[in-house]
């Protein structure tokens, strides 16, 4: 039903040759008609013998919804431009942000634009953009423009590409775009610092000519970071190399994502970017396959683009999969990295799984009054227990579902497809009405009876294993 | 030529056959004058008990003294009133007084003529080896009150004894305290280590833990146990010693202290007023000034007070500074009435010049040990002060943040009941310091109210920390 979409565009002013290889999969395999595209057989900067340093002729801005359909970010914004003789004009202000990551964390982190990440740079192949940045920070800084094939002297590593911007300087960055697909920025100045405090952001750009009908309907951006920010502080500690204890999507970890909202039968496409300091991130999608049609590098031509239920998102490295939502309900999108999926969880503490506690918290407690063993079955009831924890603190806190506690946090969303939406609400829907019978329940009596199921009466039989 | 001498002076031997007449031992002499003494020195009373129908008197309020919780000052109390060691210190008032009567009669014709006066510094003068009865008469008012003299350094060095008994009580009641204090901390280290190894062989249990790191911990709970063990020896040891001072044995050596150290007092002493005070009671210098006038007694000189006045003067702090101190020692001794010449008489001049150096090194002492005491005193104040309310304070938040960080499982129980332990270091160390401070108070008091005190380290440091102060290796 959804055939590939490619772009119709041979070639850019310039000479660019670009093909776009898109497809939009669907639950159902036997629909995917893929079809073969080998865009550069041999890589490169997609140029086709033109000097990307030479100024190429832009071509006329494009449009929102003319052009493209814009792009959402949850949790996020896209970032505003105006014109100025048929030329992008953005501005970037890098400067310090109290950000919240979840209900009951914040932190002094670094953004841009009053917010972390920054927000979503949007605009279409052959659109000329002119980028200021304005350094308020305490320390210099540049911006890196992550994929994009622009002049070298445009490409913001500190040192090497350009001056590094002084605090309360303003760069300018000016460039033609000549591609698309999904992009990032970043800080290129002592990264090891600026990204551990949220100094990035996305970067779309849309291919142009795209009939309506071959744009998706729900465009979602998400770009995953990772943050070590010690239970009871407020600011993110760059000097972390392994053990991150918040894991985001844009910069807000579960319970704080905010749900993709789709209407049953909607063309959705998701750009996953990852800009985490030392994780890759294994994206798994309920309820869905799915296929990876671009990476940043480009589009997937269609006869190499497979199904698949989870992505692989190297850090530095961008990927867009794409389904058609007709499978409704609430469905899980998370990290399969399960250490991902925690919310400043503790390491290096003894391990109480299993341990007998009878008695032993009369006896702490005359110490400590407050003292209660925990862990000893697992750690699925520490966010709903309540006790008091640090100051600014959501240590492995999910949040309350709605048939129970749902015991994810970190880089953790729900993707929400409803049967009636308004077109464009993006608005969280509310939970999931399933149809009757559709839940799991507790098995009752005459089930068990007839199916011969005979559960053990206690659980003795199993501590009897031990001795 | 000695005769001669003697004899001008008449005046003195109307008065010693005037005072010879009427001089009879006491039952109880000297012990009004101490009593006034040691009640000036914050002493409410003390009982000179030699009959035994008083004694079960003082039998029956040592028992209802005993009954409920001992205070400090019902235990100085009741050694006041059951020391037999202060009891026999009372008796040298009686010897003192009957040595007095003696130096009143004419001596025993058959004795042998030397005359010999035993001064408490062993010199003895006056051994002219003039044995006649006649010039026994001559010599009798002199006798007199030389042992007047030594009857008032009697009184004294009883009074002293009382302050110094009451003093050893209170210090010794202190250490108790605080040991008993120190006992109920150390009793909560080893709830803390026994959790910590009791969890810890739950984790073995379970098989989450190397069989090291469970002996590790039952280790250190031993460790703890045997502390416990050598506090609670130095508790007996601190009771016992209150037994000797109040005297008891038996059935009455069942009693307990008030628990806890009193808190630290409000009041603070004058440091400017503390050096005079303490030279103005000192009985230590009233003693030394009684030697002076012994010294020149023997000498012949009439009125020892002619320089004693100036002494005593020179002994005030006020005058510290201008330098009449210094000039003390070379003072002029005025002629003596026996001037002969002999090597007797130049025996007593310097006997009088080494009372009159010791009289000075005396007050120089009083003046350091005060200042020492004091500058102990202020020392175990504010560090009582500081542990009390900065450090201590400090500890129980750490307890507090880490409960909430081990609620939060970013700490492990082991982590928690450290930062408990270190909290309970700190309420042990206070103790120690509030102990220091009482101490330092009584030795202080005891040195204004006239008592020269060896000044001594006052930190006894007594508490034995458990070897292994963290938890195993978790
Ligand atoms: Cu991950």
């Amino acid at each position: 039903m959804w055939k590939s979409l490619i772009s119709r565009r041979n070639a850019l002013a310039g000479g660019i040759a670009l093909i776009g290889g898109t497809f939009w999969g669907t639950n159902n395999p036997s629909l995917a008609s893929p079809v073969n595209a080998r865009p550069y057989p041999w890589g490169g900067s997609g140029a086709a013998g033109a000097n990307p340093n030479h100024d190429p002729n832009p071509l006329p801005p494009g449009e929102p919804g003319r052009d493209y359909n814009p792009t959402r970010t949850p949790n996020g914004s896209t970032l505003s431009y105006h014109l100025v003789e048929n030329v992008k004009v953005m501005h970037l202000i890098a400067e310090e942000v109290e950000h919240e990551f979840a209900p009951g964390l914040k932190a002094r982190c670094w953004g841009y634009n009053g917010q972390v990440h920054g927000p979503t740079i949007e605009a279409v192949e052959g659109d000329r953009v002119r980028i200021y940045v304005t350094n308020r920070l305490p320390a210099p800084t540049t911006v890196h423009w992550h994929g994009l094939i622009i002049p070298s002297g445009m490409d913001g590593v500190g040192g090497l590409s350009q001056r590094s911007i002084q605090p309360g300087e303003t760069f300018k960055y000016e460039f033609t775009l000549r591609q698309h697909g999904t992009f990032m920025y970043h800080s290129h100045h002592d990264e090891m610092t600026q990204m551990a405090m949220g100094l990035m952001g996305m970067f779309i750009i849309h291919p142009r000519g795209v009939p309506q009908q071959e744009r998706p309907d729900r465009d979602f951006v998400l770009l995953s970071s990772e943050w070590k920010i010690i239970p009871g502080t407020y600011r993110p500690d760059p000097n972390e190399m392994t053990d991150f204890n918040v894991l985001t999507f844009n910069a807000r970890a579960f319970p704080g994502t905010d749900p993709l909202v789709c209407r049953r039968g909607d063309k959705v496409r998701i750009r996953l970017g990852n800009l985490s300091m030392m994780s890759h991130h294994s994206i798994h999608l309920h309820g869905y396959h799915f296929y990876i049609t671009q990476t940043d590098g480009g589009p997937i031509p269609e006869s190499a683009q497979w199904p698949e239920t989870t992505v692989i998102v190297p850090t530095g490295s961008t990927r867009t999969i794409q389904f058609v939502a007709d499978n409704p309900g609430d469905w899980a999108m998370h990290c399969h990295m399960l250490h991902h999926v925690m919310n400043q969880m503790g390491h290096g503490l003894p391990n109480v799984l299993g341990i007998n506690p009878d008695g032993l918290d009369n006896k702490v407690r005359k110490l400590l009054p407050n003292y209660m063993t925990m862990g000893q079955t697992g750690m699925a009831d520490m966010g709903s227990m309540g006790m008091t924890v640090p100051q600014n603190s959501i240590p492995m806190i999910g949040a309350d579902g709605p048939k129970d506690y749902i015991t994810m946090g970190g880089m953790f969303t729900i993707l929400k497809v409803r049967e009636n939406l308004p077109p464009g609400q993006t608005s969280d829907p509310g939970w999931y009405q399933d149809p009757p019978g559709s839940v799991a329940q507790p098995a009752s009596t005459e089930d068990l009876r007839r199916d011969g199921i005979r559960p053990p009466t206690s659980n003795n039989s199993l501590q009897s294993h031990h001795h | 030529m000695v005769l001669l001498t003697l004899y001008r002076n008449s005046l003195l031997i109307l008065g010693v056959i005037g005072i010879a007449g009427c001089a009879t031992v006491e039952d109880k002499p000297g012990i009004t004058d101490v009593q006034a003494m040691t009640q000036s020195r914050g002493i409410q009373t003390i009982q000179w008990n030699r009959a035994t129908d008083t004694d079960s008197q003082v039998q029956t309020a040592i028992r209802t003294m005993l009954e409920d919780g001992l205070t400090v000052e019902e235990a100085i109390q009741i050694a006041l009133l059951n020391n037999r060691d202060l009891r026999s210190t009372y008796e040298s008032l009686r010897i003192s007084q009957a040595e007095l009567v003696q130096a009143g009669m004419p001596k025993n014709p058959v004795i042998d003529g030397s005359v010999r006066f035993v001064s408490s510094g062993g010199g003895q003068i006056l051994d002219l080896g003039i044995a006649t009865d006649f010039l026994d008469i001559l010599f009798i008012p002199v006798r007199k009150r030389l042992a007047e003299q030594e009857f008032e350094k009697t009184k004294r060095q009883v009074a002293g004894q009382v302050l110094d008994l009451a003093t050893r009580v209170r210090t010794t009641f202190y250490k108790l305290q605080a040991a008993k204090q120190i006992l109920e901390i150390q009793k909560k280290f080893l709830l803390s280590y026994e959790a910590a190894y009791d969890l810890s062989r739950r984790l073995r249990a379970a098989g989450n833990i190397t069989l090291s790191q469970t002996a590790r911990d039952q280790a250190a709970l031993e460790e703890t146990k045997l502390a416990l063990n050598t506090l609670e020896t130095e508790v007996i040891g601190f009771k016992e010693e209150l037994n000797v001072l109040m005297g008891l044995y038996g059935s009455s050596t069942v009693w307990e202290t008030e628990q806890t150290l009193p808190e630290l007092p409000g009041v603070t002493f004058d440091p400017q007023a503390l050096v005079s005070q303490a030279l103005q009671q000192s009985l230590d210098l009233q003693i030394a000034r009684r030697n002076i006038e012994t010294a020149a007694i023997r000498l012949g000189i009439t009125q020892p007070m002619g320089i004693l006045s100036e002494l005593e003067v020179g002994a005030t702090a006020e005058r510290e500074a201008d330098g009449l101190w210094s000039v003390g020692p070379t003072l002029a001794v005025p002629i003596p009435i026996i001037s002969q010449g002999q090597p007797v008489l130049a025996k007593a001049e310097s006997e009088l010049h080494q009372a009159l150096n010791t009289y000075y090194s005396t007050a120089v002492r009083i003046r350091a040990v005060v200042r020492t005491l004091y500058a102990q005193l202020q020392a175990a104040r504010s560090r009582t002060t500081h542990l009390q309310e900065v450090i201590l304070p400090l500890k129980q938040l750490i307890v507090e943040e880490s409960q909430k960080q081990f609620n939060a499982m970013q700490l492990s129980a082991f982590d928690l009941l450290q930062a408990k332990n270190d909290e309970l270091l700190t309420q042990l160390q206070q103790v120690q310091a509030l102990r220091d401070y009482w101490i330092a108070y009584s030795r202080l008091q005891l040195a204004l109210s006239g008592r020269l005190v060896q000044t001594e380290q006052t930190s006894t440091n007594s508490f034995t920390t458990p070897t292994s102060t963290t938890n195993g290796g978790h």
